[in-house]
């Protein structure tokens, strides 16, 4: 089988990756991995090479086609114009799942620094910390290739540290007393009640300081 | 403080003398926070205004810490190319960061245990670093530096993301835990790649002597963390401790099953490394590091008295590039480093006595040995 990018040498690394249900494959040369930086595969996500190749190649239709139709027009590329033979990226099959990625709109910018989603695919870098909120339903997916979850545990600075642990403990109350309230539990849905009240206010206090 | 660098650092005669728990395989213990601060554009998508801003008041937040008494503090832009190779070549800073000129800079504490680099990928990046295995004392230490820094500077968090980064792959607790590991015996059997195999599917990247995308020069692999998201320090940290316990078990197994099964293949390995190493009189950096690797093995191993040990770690170091245009010329061509690093290990080298290999007991019927022709 032939590199999906390079298409001269045998690939060597295949990528399987499973992005909401859907499957994506690609199949990698050395070199080619290398400079994809697969060649780590803990630290890669596939998304990131798709939206790469969505970058270089503004139409996203060649992912419609399949391989053997590429390898032809690739033949005929190679010897007019060998520019465009790296640009392009081939994908063997169908891949739907990229598809709302790529279509999305990438001319969205970020409020606070103008960065655009554009600008994000193709570094893979936010542009400001306000960028995290812009494009939070974009990241989402890829986060959870990424890390081990998509909720931060561990330290926080000491300030928000208490107001985190504060709302934390307010939901499980919540949630607590929503079951004392099903099951008819009076006594402890008052004690319940009346614990959440004191949260509230700790929670408020502790907001307003900051 | 002192203004320059040169002065600063340890020499590395007296840093080859410092001691860690299993220092003959774990070189260097590491812990990295990404910080930014609030309000600023990430470095890369700021302009040059915006990042000497950034730089000033991270710089003068930083120096201000009690740990910082004594630093060295510098803009990237007042050190030379030899100098940020230097720094390099030391594990001091990131290739990205020598790449940096004006609003880039360091803050480097006393000792080199602590060391910001500000305006690399993020504003700040903070590291602790300890001689041997000792994660958990360089995750305090810069714990320690990273709550007293959030008292002056307030930092990009978010209550679910954790510590906003620049790069997706930091976010959250923002920690990279990393040990530098010397692994001769697992290279000299050939059982490295399934190593680094093994390791990458616990979700963790093993790398080159110079970090991301770097040869294993000298035998030498840096192993950490990927994950920063949904984890917390200490279970990335337990993690880490416990896979590099069982790398350190593998390199120990394969190191005695050499001495074992082909011990004159190891005693080959090395005796050739000493002669070459003694005896010759031009050497390209990359064949002296890994030659002083077997030549550590060797030691590890007692057929090299102990006291050689830190002529050779510090051999690891003088020996780069950067260091001996420092030290002797900084117009130096690679074929005059070569010839000059080849006399420096001659020298250096001229009073080790030749390998006495310590082997195992030999049963009669060995197969390796035809004969009795020695």
């Amino acid at each position: 089988m032939l590199c999906s990018i390079c298409h001269k040498n045998e690939a060597t690394v295949h990528l399987t990756e499973i992005v909401d249900d859907k499957i994506q494959k690609l199949d990698l040369c050395d070199p080619c991995a290398k400079e994809k930086g697969v060649d780590d595969p803990a630290a890669f996500s596939l998304s990131s090479v798709f939206a790469e190749g969505a970058n270089k190649d503004a139409e996203a239709d060649f992912i419609e086609e399949n391989l053997t139709e590429h390898t032809e027009n690739e033949d005929e590329a190679e010897d007019k114009e060998p520019e465009t033979e790296k640009k392009k990226v081939v994908f063997s099959g169908k891949i739907t799942g990229l598809q709302s990625m790529m279509t999305q709109a990438d001319g969205k910018a970020c409020p606070k620094c103008k960065y655009t989603l554009n600008q994000f695919k193709k570094t893979g870098r936010m542009g400001c910390p306000v960028c995290y909120t812009t494009f939070r339903d974009v990241l989402e997916s890829a986060l959870k290739n990424m890390h081990k979850g998509t909720r931060h545990i561990g330290k926080a600075p000491a300030g928000i540290k208490e107001r985190l642990d504060l709302s934390q403990k307010l939901e499980e109350f919540e949630e607590s007393l929503r079951e004392a309230i099903a099951l008819e539990n009076f006594e402890d849905a008052a004690i319940l009640r009346d614990q959440i009240k004191d949260l509230k206010v700790k929670l408020k206090t502790a907001e307003t300081e900051d | 403080m002192t203004n320059n660098i040169h002065e600063f650092l340890t020499p590395p005669a007296r840093g080859s003398l410092m001691d860690g728990p299993n220092m003959g395989i774990v070189l260097s213990s590491r812990v990295r926070l990404a910080r930014n601060l609030e309000g600023f554009p990430f470095p890369e998508h700021a302009t040059e205004d915006q990042k000497v801003e950034a730089l000033q008041k991270a710089t003068q937040a930083v120096c201000e810490l009690p740990q910082m008494e004594g630093a060295f503090s510098c803009s990237m832009s007042d050190l030379d190319a030899l100098d940020k190779n230097i720094l390099v070549e030391r594990h001091l800073i990131s290739r990205e960061l020598a790449a940096k000129t004006k609003g880039s800079g360091l803050v480097m504490g006393r000792g080199e245990h602590l060391c910001v680099l500000i305006n690399e990928e993020d504003h700040l990046r903070m590291q602790a670093i300890c001689p041997g295995l000792q994660l958990l004392e360089a995750w305090k230490a810069v714990d320690e530096l990273d709550s007293e820094l959030e008292k002056k500077i307030q930092y990009a968090f978010d209550s679910k993301l954790g510590y906003l980064t620049a790069c997706a792959t930091n976010l959250g607790t923002g920690i990279r835990v990393s040990a530098m590991l010397h692994l001769p015996g697992m290279a000299l059997r050939d059982s490295i790649g399934q190593t680094i195999q093994a390791v990458g599917k616990l979700g963790l990247a093993v790398r080159g002597l110079y970090g991301e995308g770097t040869e294993a020069l000298g035998n030498i692999f840096q192993i950490s963390n990927q994950r920063t998201l949904g984890e917390s320090e200490r279970e990335i940290i337990e993690k880490l401790n416990k896979v590099l316990a069982q790398i350190i078990e593998h390199e120990k197994m394969a190191r005695t099953n050499l001495l074992e099964k082909k011990p004159k293949s190891l005693c080959n390995q090395i005796g050739r490394a000493y002669g070459i190493l003694s005896n010759a009189y031009t050497i390209a950096s990359k064949e002296a590091l890994n030659l002083l690797s077997l030549i550590r093995l060797g030691i590890d191993l007692e057929f090299f008295p102990e006291s050689y040990r830190t002529t050779v770690d510090e051999l690891f170091v003088l020996t780069q590039p950067a260091h001996l245009r420092r030290r002797f010329n900084e117009k130096l061509t690679a074929e005059e480093r070569d010839a000059i690093r080849a006399d420096m290990l001659r020298e250096r080298l001229q009073n080790l006595e030749r390998p006495a290999p310590k082997l195992p007991e030999e049963k009669d019927s060995s197969p390796e040995r035809p004969g009795q022709t020695n």
